[in-house]
């Protein structure tokens, strides 16, 4: 009976096995992770031929970098920034459209901190209601015009699920300025379907 | 006492449970008195619920297969690259 390390070796064991030229460890890595990464990719760029050039620039920075990953921390933490970064290069080598202003598109506030607009509920619309293809578009096109930095932390938080120390050390940024980022990001997509939805209840 | 403002710059943390107990006590109380910060609340966790949702799928296998290949022979092309 081969036991599951044999089976599965772990990734610090490919990690060992590839910095010593073996060509299998670095398949396995990919076979690994190429999921993963394609989906961050796509996530991040939302178009597929991005998305699959940035899969082929990581795993080739894999290849010619893996003597640079000293191990410290998880190889996925580091394949993930590796990531991020050629997706984030991506991004801001487009000739932009405009960037959605996050400092804008905020709630409104009183002098004395009330809301200074009604604030409608509309998070108990039915299901297909609520992600109809309209409004999927809506959002997405939100997402898509968040600013890049923006967008990453959304990605790796919100759509990855990674925890916010993660984030902040595949970004190389503080835990807090993640959390700054992703709450101001989530108040201007928020806001955006806010518009959405109270435009459709003034029609309706 | 909280105000609307100050609530809204705490939901992340008390949405993830991570606020001091007195602070999410204060925020609780203000919740049950003020309507538009309760609708805010569940409008906010609807919006990270409906990101996640709209993610993109998985890798196609086709793609899985072009990109083992893509590298296969790139990596043979310059061998220690």
């Amino acid at each position: 009976m081969t036991t599951r390390a044999e089976t599965h070796p772990g990734d610090a064991e490919l990690v060992e096995r590839l910095k010593r030229g073996d060509d299998a460890a670095f398949t396995a890595l990919l076979q690994r992770y190429q999921g993963k990464v394609y989906r961050l990719a796509m996530n991040m760029t939302r178009n597929p031929q991005d998305a699959e050039e940035v899969t082929q620039d990581v795993f080739l920075a894999v290849h010619r970098k893996i003597g640079d990953f000293d191990g410290r921390a998880a190889f996925s933490t580091w394949l993930y920034r590796v990531a991020s970064n050629a997706a984030l290069m991506k991004l801001r080598g487009r000739r932009g459209g405009p960037h959605l202003s996050i400092e804008e598109e905020r709630p409104a506030f009183a002098p004395d901190g009330h809301h200074a607009r009604p604030v409608a509920d509309w998070s108990e619309l039915p299901e297909d209601r609520l992600l109809s293809a309209e409004r999927r578009r809506v959002l997405e096109q939100a997402i898509e015009t968040l600013p890049p930095d923006s967008k990453a932390v959304v990605v790796l938080r919100d759509i990855e699920g990674l925890s916010t120390q993660e984030v902040a050390e595949i970004l190389g940024a503080t835990v807090l300025a993640v959390k700054s980022r992703l709450h101001r990001a989530r108040l201007a997509l928020r806001e955006r379907l806010a518009t959405y939805f109270e435009a459709r209840r003034a029609r309706a | 006492m909280m105000s609307c403002k100050e609530l809204v710059n705490l939901m992340a943390d008390y949405l993830e449970g991570q606020l001091d107990p007195g602070v999410a006590r204060d925020l609780d109380q203000h919740l049950a008195d003020c309507p538009p910060c309760l609708n805010f609340l569940k409008t906010y966790r609807v919006t990270t619920r409906l990101i996640r949702e709209i993610a993109c799928e998985d890798i196609p296998p086709e793609l899985e297969e072009r990109l083992q290949k893509f590298l296969r022979e790139r990596l043979e092309r310059a061998p220690g690259q």
